[in-house]
């Protein structure tokens, strides 16, 4: 038994400096990996497969960049050293005793930025170090590649226990003819056979026949026909045995460049999801923007200038306007003293000539009436000094006259304020500009150092590569039935040729002797193929009955499902009838069945290893889920999910029910749209906290509408 | 669930069947138990081979010697 432990990430692309410690309580075997799209879930999947098997685990290492995004090649170097390190156990069995191993794994890359073209690397040195931990200390083991491949995590079933759950849908659902699907249960099949030692000897026993059945051509055929016919068997029968070899490499290029094409797509779509668009669209309005913030800008300088000129003319009414307050609120009160009969101030002349003539308008002697008298005498004393109301009447007047004037000067501020009117509004839509295009940089940084045109490039790039491997492969399947049909009709011809003559009797006999262990070998490969097809064809269907999904109409209710002896996964509907998996059964029902076959090739394996699953319960209904995560946690000692919120979403109980180790994985660049805290990690970084499923810190906590 | 051991059971069974089919075309008699022998130690090597991932001229010489051994057999006995 496989047991996972721990797995420290340095410099893998977005994981820069990440460790991760994984479940390994029997009751609850599920890590939970929770991430949101774009965060680093596929990356970490992908580097843990690369820990264990090497640049096999990448589809084309010398296109993978493996240095993290963000890598500053003037401050960190030209030089990265990528590795991520794995502490696992093996449990082994010997004389019914049981003993546990520990190890470490460290695998590491180095690669060389080019400092003219940052997007340019080269790997430079690669390197895997497998010890065994005891108490003495760490033990290397020589050739670790082999040890791990070959002892502790077969190579071949690599994609069985790393898998992707929107890739895997390819078995039941793809885009391809029903050959390529076939193709892929097949190869799947295959790998599960761990037969590699007998087809090996088959694959020997070949070569070594061939070489009898040159020794035979050698000897003299006289007849000239005869000759011909042998040379052309030879000729035939060499390139029949090469060219099955030839046809599964070609397979194999198809699946990596189809692979390539779908990682392309996901990429350019991923890039205009997180853009909200077509990069391309973006880059050209922030490129409009620019234009037109660099418009405004003169505009607003212009504005400037033309407001700078106005105002040198018209100083004395910037003066003016700015004393306009108190100067009005003067001539308000002068206007009040005129209403109300003191300007001209005429009362003391009256009361001072009454009082020098000592007669009172009314006729009577002022003197003989002390009170009016001295009444007169303290109005006398408040009154204006000689000359202060001419004076006052004097600045009303002038004042009136200003007034006139300045008015008239209303529309000079008129003008002025319409300017600075135009230069804030010119302001206020530079500085909207200014956020249209930050936020279109921030956009178009997501994607990197993969400039859109990049993707696309490499969307056509792969998509020629597709189609050539596709060619290729059909082209190859139709010359190996050609050569084979030509081969079985002139084989009697040739067997009877052969038979003439005696002096080859012992090189004939060892041929023999070599088509007889080759048949056996053969032999046993067909029929355990045919017992492991039916085992994981009944180990399908028992588990996608126990996922149980029947929903949707009556047409689409599941009777049984199957692989049939050509490789082909058939659902049977209720009625008997077929029915189509890319057309006739519901999401959840494929993702079922996707999940049943990857689960029944593990049992049928019968290896006891972790399985490391990336979304692999899609946005089906709650009941689905908890039916596939009741499904994984029983049926594996060690599993580790990488889930996304929506997934999670109404399958909580089932999850903290079989979890016992939780991670959520968060990505820098998600602030500020998504993540409600700034990060401490570089912006290209992804980073990880300890929380489960429902909870969220300083460190996760999202924004409600994650993004969207 | 198929354990390595029911497996290698299974093996078992088919190898002992396909040499059952054997013996029907080639009546030698001990012919039969010489293949057996052979395929069980060519399988053994491979096995050895591929976990040390060594390349196949070795075993090219371990099947010559092995078929040559029978061929040996097959013609002592006058076949």
């Amino acid at each position: 038994m496989f047991l996972m432990k721990k797995a420290v990430f340095t410099n893998f692309r977005q994981l820069r400096d990440i460790s991760i410690e994984f479940g390994q309580d029997i009751e609850k075997p599920l890590t939970i990996i929770r991430a949101e799209n774009r965060t680093g879930k596929t990356t970490m999947l992908t580097a843990l497969s690369w820990a264990l098997f090497g640049d096999k685990a990448l589809k084309n290492r010398s296109e993978y960049r493996m240095h993290p995004l963000d890598w500053n090649h003037e401050s960190e170097g030209t030089s990265v050293d990528i590795s991520v390190e794995i502490y696992f156990d093996i449990d082994q069995e010997f004389d019914g005793l049981k003993e546990r191993e520990s190890y470490r794994l460290k695998r590491l890359s180095t690669e060389n930025i080019d400092p003219h073209d940052i997007d340019k690397f080269a790997v430079s040195t690669q390197s895997v170090n497998l010890q065994r931990i005891t108490e003495k200390g760490f033990e290397d083991i020589s050739n670790p590649n082999a040890v791990i491949s070959k002892k502790f995590f077969p190579d071949s079933l690599r994609e069985i226990f790393f898998t992707d759950g929107d890739r895997t849908l390819k078995f039941i659902d793809s885009e391809d003819s029903a050959t390529r699907r076939k193709d892929r249960v097949r190869q799947a099949i295959k790998h599960l056979l761990q037969l590699e030692v007998l087809e090996r000897l088959v694959k020997h026993l070949n070569e070594v026949n061939k070489e009898y059945e040159r020794s035979l051509a050698s000897g003299k055929v006289e007849d000239e026909r005869d000759a011909k016919t042998v040379e052309r068997y030879y000729e035939l029968s060499k390139e029949v045995d090469e060219l099955p070899q030839k046809i599964t490499e070609a397979e194999q290029q198809l699946d990596t460049a189809q692979e390539l094409f779908e990682d392309s797509e996901k990429d350019l779509s991923n890039a205009k999801l997180a853009l909200g668009g077509d990069p391309a669209d973006i880059q050209r309005n922030v490129l409009d923007w620019r234009d037109k913030k660099k418009s405004l800008e003169r505009q607003i300088i212009d504005d400037y200038q033309s407001l700078s000129d106005s105002l040198k003319d018209y100083i004395p009414q910037i003066y003016a306007d700015m004393c306009r307050v108190d100067i009005d609120n003067l001539s308000d009160y002068l206007d009040d003293l005129n209403n109300r009969g003191a300007l001209p101030d005429v009362l003391p002349h009256i009361i001072q000539e009454r009082l020098e003539k000592d007669l009172c308008i009314c006729g009577t002697k002022i003197s003989e009436n002390r009170a009016i008298e001295e009444f007169l005498r303290a109005q006398l004393q408040t009154s204006m000094l000689p000359g202060e109301s001419d004076a006052l009447v004097q600045l009303r007047s002038s004042i009136s006259d200003w007034q006139r004037q300045s008015r008239g000067e209303l529309s000079f501020s008129k003008s002025v304020r319409h300017r600075l009117g135009n230069l804030a509004k010119s302001r206020s839509e530079t500085a909207s500009l200014d956020k249209d295009i930050s936020e279109g940089n921030s956009k178009l940084d997501l994607v990197g150092d993969q400039s859109i045109d990049n993707l696309k490039q490499r969307l056509t790039q792969h998509r020629n590569l597709q189609q050539e491997a596709s060619e290729t492969l059909a082209n190859l399947k139709a010359v190996y039935k050609l050569k084979t049909e030509e081969l079985n009709r002139i084989k009697p011809e040739y067997t009877s040729i052969t038979r003439k003559s005696h002096r080859h009797e012992s090189q004939s006999r060892k041929n023999e002797v070599c088509e007889d262990l080759i048949s056996i070998a053969r032999g046993i490969i067909s029929a355990m193929g045919v017992d492991t097809l039916e085992e994981v064809s009944n180990e399908m269907n028992r588990i996608f009955e126990s996922i149980n999904v029947q929903e949707g109409n009556t047409g689409s209710l599941i009777r049984r499902v199957f692989i049939s002896s050509d490789y082909e996964i058939v659902v049977e509907g209720s009625t008997g009838k077929n029915l189509a998996p890319s057309t006739d059964i519901s999401g959840a029902q494929k993702r079922a069945l996707t999940l049943a076959f990857i689960f029944a090739t593990v049992k049928v394996s019968g290896l006891d290893l972790p399985n490391f699953i990336d979304t692999p319960l899609g946005t089906q209904s709650g009941e689905v889920k908890r039916s596939m995560v009741e499904f994984t946690a029983r049926n594996t000692r060690q599993c580790v999910l990488f889930l996304t919120a929506s997934e999670i979403a109404g399958v909580e109980p089932a999850l903290r029910q079989y979890t016992s180790r939780y991670y959520t994985l968060s990505h820098a660049d998600h602030y500020p749209n998504e993540l409600v805290n700034e990060p401490t990690v570089p912006t290209k970084s992804a980073f990880v906290c300890g929380c489960s499923i429902d909870e969220s810190c300083i460190m996760c906590e999202r924004k409600p509408l994650l993004g969207k | 669930m198929a354990q390595p051991a029911e497996r290698r059971e299974r093996f078992l069974i088919l190898l002992d069947q396909e040499l059952t089919a054997l013996s029907a075309r080639n009546t030698v008699p001990g012919y039969r138990k010489r293949v057996e022998a052979a395929l069980r130690s060519l399988i053994s090597k491979e096995k050895l081979r591929l976990e040390l991932e060594s390349g196949s001229g070795p075993i090219l010489s371990d099947i010559r010697a092995e078929v040559e051994s029978l061929s040996m057999f097959l013609a002592e006995k006058g076949e």
